[in-house]
């Protein structure tokens, strides 16, 4: 067992290798080192493959080395270790960040060629990799908050790769930033748990929120006597909903929840296939991966609110991809709708179904991505050979990309029915998990007779139809018609026979081949089959029973077996939507091209509005939140300026003065009585030599006086 | 013969003793200066002619004069001989300007 942790950390490792070799030496080695990337996530790829046959519903691996200690001599010891957990979520996340890294490092050869920080490009990817196989492996909370933010700052440093675009520069720092403010809460949220707990590490929490009690407002944890704390600890309920609120604001933060979404969309700035990997599969879905390991952490009214955020988020971002223009912020957009949807999956207890999520989430986002990085590509290569200059992200540009291009369109297909939800696919599998999840919880809750839970369900299905919307419109205004901005289909293609180059197709079709649902469960139509799943499930039911859940999660999957017709309604229903959804888009695209087709025709409709500029919330943040902030900086300057600095001046002027003064009275009294001394023995010596004038006639009174006074002295004395 | 008392003869003696003291002190020609110093030295002879009438047999008082005179004279010479010699050098015998120069 000790050797599988030694291979997971030789995984984690090897792209900080890369990282670190491409950094020093990238722009000396052959082809500036784009292999090394590649081989070293590849590597990792395959030993993330052996630990997953090692560990998967076999056993369970969790090895801790010491780390540091604090206090010693005279004051209480602490040490705190770090370890390496790899459960069946584990290695199944470690499978999917490496394989997902590697394909798109894969395809950022053709796509990145000819930068010329090409061998930095592929070293920070190596550092973002490390970083969430960090996450991935940590049984800490305190390592994984140290990864968690060194996966933040790698997507700082790759979204704003291009640094010479302002938008890019300024849409890392609030991708950054907007994570910081999640942090935040998420460090308050370990510290509450440090304080009541003293550990960090999630197996022994894990152990702790299994045997506990549940009072009206506090609950009592057994812990073991040798800790030291209390063998039965009260803890009260708002402490530990305060704590959990604390960890889900991390999520909040990098899983672009409702309301610290808005870096998400503006993170498009950086290159696609940068897109592909942090914003589809896996740094947004760090977020949902903290929310599965923290389960048990949470009291309901933590889940409660997770849910209701959820949706709300779902709804937003679902609403607001309605009405985007730009290729790939539709598709930014449609990632914070679904990561919503893995939210509220955890928030009404379906975890599992919420992770089954974001493993088919990861798989058909990233291809839809890639495939937009071909079609970006492709539409750049066009501009240079027709030396027309549009924007090239813009939809409204392209069109009949079907027929030029009829490889991407094959992959395009798959990886879109997936995210709306249509069966056959994965992504079919997963929303049906979500949504039957929701609707159960909605009837165990609304069983005290408040109907209002319902919402939450009924908001997800709402969101069903919206994504058949958007992703429909985004799939006519691309591949159908004609394309809007030269008839001439080579322009596009790599060469008349060859569409584009196949390092930019592989990947995206291997993606889009994972799309499918067969390799998900091999029944396509229910997802309680899917091994997946029961992997997963038995994160909670063995391990760790749900915690503070109490049996919300198993009572949920209960009823969602016992009536069945809850997942064939929500199936049905959804597939329905999504029509639904399919059809209104194709209208909406026939009246857009009955009226002309511009490229410019900006919306008009108020709601449109509203939805294109995402509710108006960066405009707030930056009105209510940003320019208040900075204006109080400025004034804080200004005070510092002038009235800190002025005191500091005049009290160097003061001090100059005294010194002054000091000099003063050292030159007049000082050297002056010193002076007065030499003085006086110049006036006494000048006295005395006026006895040496050199007339004889003065020496011979003065020896005659001499001799007087001696007379005097022998007679008297 | 009338006696004359000793104290007479002595205070004459002091009297030409400080006329003497008086002309080395405040002359300003050597030679004055050294008619002085006659004068000092004659007034000592008169104190020890004095004081003859206490040993008259060995006459010691009237012999040690002559001495005195000789001297005198004698020193008188040598002291004329260092006037010369003053005199080319300084070019002057004014006591005032005979001082040898010391730097302030």
């Amino acid at each position: 067992m000790h050797n599988l942790a030694l291979w997971a950390l030789v995984l984690g490792v090897l792209p900080l290798l890369a990282f670190i070799l491409l950094g020093l030496f990238g722009k000396k080695l052959p082809r500036h080192g784009d292999w090394l990337g590649i081989l070293s996530t590849g590597l990792s790829f395959f030993l993330a493959l052996y630990l997953f046959f090692q560990v998967w519903e076999k056993q369970v691996v969790h090895v801790s080395w010491p780390w540091f200690q604090l206090g010693g001599t005279g004051l209480k010891l602490i040490s705190f270790k770090a370890g390496i957990y790899l459960d069946n979520l584990a290695v199944l996340m470690l499978v999917i960040v490496t394989f997902i890294s590697a394909l798109v490092q894969v395809f950022s050869v053709v796509y990145m060629h000819a930068d010329k920080r090409y061998p930095y490009y592929f070293g920070y990817l190596g550092l973002f990799t490390f970083s969430m196989l960090g996450i991935i492996l940590s049984d800490n909370l305190l390592l994984l908050f140290i990864f968690w933010e060194l996966v933040g700052f790698s997507s700082y440093l790759l979204i704003g790769f291009w640094y010479e675009r302002d938008v890019a520069v300024k849409a890392s720092k609030k991708a950054f930033l907007f994570n910081r403010v999640g942090d935040i809460g998420f460090l308050l949220g370990i510290f509450t748990l440090y304080a009541l707990f003293q550990t960090f590490e999630l197996p022994s929490l894990n152990a702790y929120f299994t045997n506990l009690s549940q009072h009206s407002d506090y609950i009592t944890f057994q812990i073991p006597a040798q800790l030291g704390l209390d063998t039965n600890l009260e803890v009260s309920h708002w402490l530990l909903t305060l704590g959990g609120l604390g960890l889900f604001c991390g999520c909040i933060g990098k899983s672009a929840q409702f309301p610290l979404q808005v870096w998400l969309p503006d993170a498009m700035a950086g290159p696609t296939p940068v897109s592909a990997l942090i914003h589809a599969a896996t740094m947004v879905a760090a977020g949902v991966y903290l929310l599965a390991r923290c389960f048990s952490f949470f009291t309901p009214d933590v889940l409660f609110m997770m849910a209701i955020l959820g949706t709300i988020t779902t709804v937003l971002g679902a609403i607001a991809a309605c009405a985007q223009y730009d290729i790939k912020k539709i598709l930014a957009f449609s990632t914070i709708s679904q990561l919503g949807y893995m939210v509220v999956g955890m928030g009404v207890g379906a975890h599992d179904a919420s992770l089954l999520h974001l493993v088919t989430h990861a798989f058909f986002k990233a291809s839809l991505f890639l495939n937009a990085g071909i079609i970006i590509h492709a539409n750049h290569q066009a501009q240079h050979l027709t030396g027309l200059h549009t924007d090239e992200q813009n939809i409204r540009n392209m069109g009949g990309l079907r027929k030029i291009l009829p490889v991407t369109f094959y992959a395009y297909l798959p990886a879109m029915a997936a995210l709306i939800g249509l069966p056959l696919f994965s992504g079919f599998l997963s929303k049906d998990a979500i949504l039957s999840g929701a609707w159960a919880w909605a009837s165990l809750q609304s069983s005290k007779g408040n109907y209002f839970y319902y919402l939450i369900p009924l908001l997800g299905f709402a969101s069903v139809l919206l994504t058949g919307f958007y992703m429909a419109r985004h799939c006519f205004y691309i591949f159908f018609g004609e394309n809007r901005l030269t008839p001439d289909r080579n322009a596009f293609r790599r060469s008349p026979a060859k569409e584009a180059s196949g390092l930019l197709l592989i990947p995206v079709i291997l993606l889009a081949i994972l799309s499918f649902g067969f390799f998900f469960s091999i029944n396509p139509f229910h997802y309680t089959e899917s091994w997946i799943l029961q992997g997963i499930s038995r994160l909670t039911t063995s391990d760790a029973p749900s915690g503070l859940a109490g049996n919300l999660p198993e009572n949920i999957s209960h009823l969602v077996h016992q009536s069945g017709y809850i997942s064939l309604g929500t199936g049905i229903g959804s597939v329905l939507l999504a029509c639904m959804g399919i059809f209104l888009a194709w209208t909406s695209y026939k009246n857009w091209m009955q009226q002309g087709a511009s490229p410019d025709n900006f919306t008009t409709g108020t709601f449109t509005r509203l939805a294109y500029h995402h509710f108006y919330l960066d405009v707030f943040y930056e009105r209510f939140l940003i320019a208040p902030f900075l204006y109080i900086s400025g004034r804080v300057a200004g005070f510092d300026l002038n009235f800190i600095d002025y005191s500091l001046n005049i009290l160097g002027k003061a001090i100059v003065i005294l010194a002054k003064i000091i000099g003063w009275i050292d030159r007049m009294l000082v050297d002056g009585l010193v002076n007065f001394i030499a003085w006086l023995s110049g006036i006494i010596g000048k006295l005395g030599r006026l006895t040496q004038n050199g007339k004889i006639q003065s020496y011979y009174i003065f020896s005659l006086l001499g001799l007087i006074f001696l007379v005097l002295y022998i007679v008297f004395f | 013969m009338i006696e004359i008392p000793l104290t007479h003869i002595l205070v004459l003696g002091a009297i030409l003793f400080c006329l003497g003291l008086l002309a080395v002190i405040t002359k300003r020609h050597a030679i004055v200066v050294l008619m002085g110093i006659e004068l000092v030295f004659n007034a000592a002879n008169l104190n020890l002619v004095a004081f003859n009438q206490y040993q008259p047999d060995l006459m010691g008082g009237q012999v040690f004069t002559l001495f005195v005179m000789v001297i005198a004279a004698a020193e008188t010479a040598v002291a004329l001989a260092l006037v010369l010699k003053v005199y080319q050098y300084f070019k002057t015998v004014n006591l005032d300007q005979i001082r040898q120069s010391t730097e302030d």
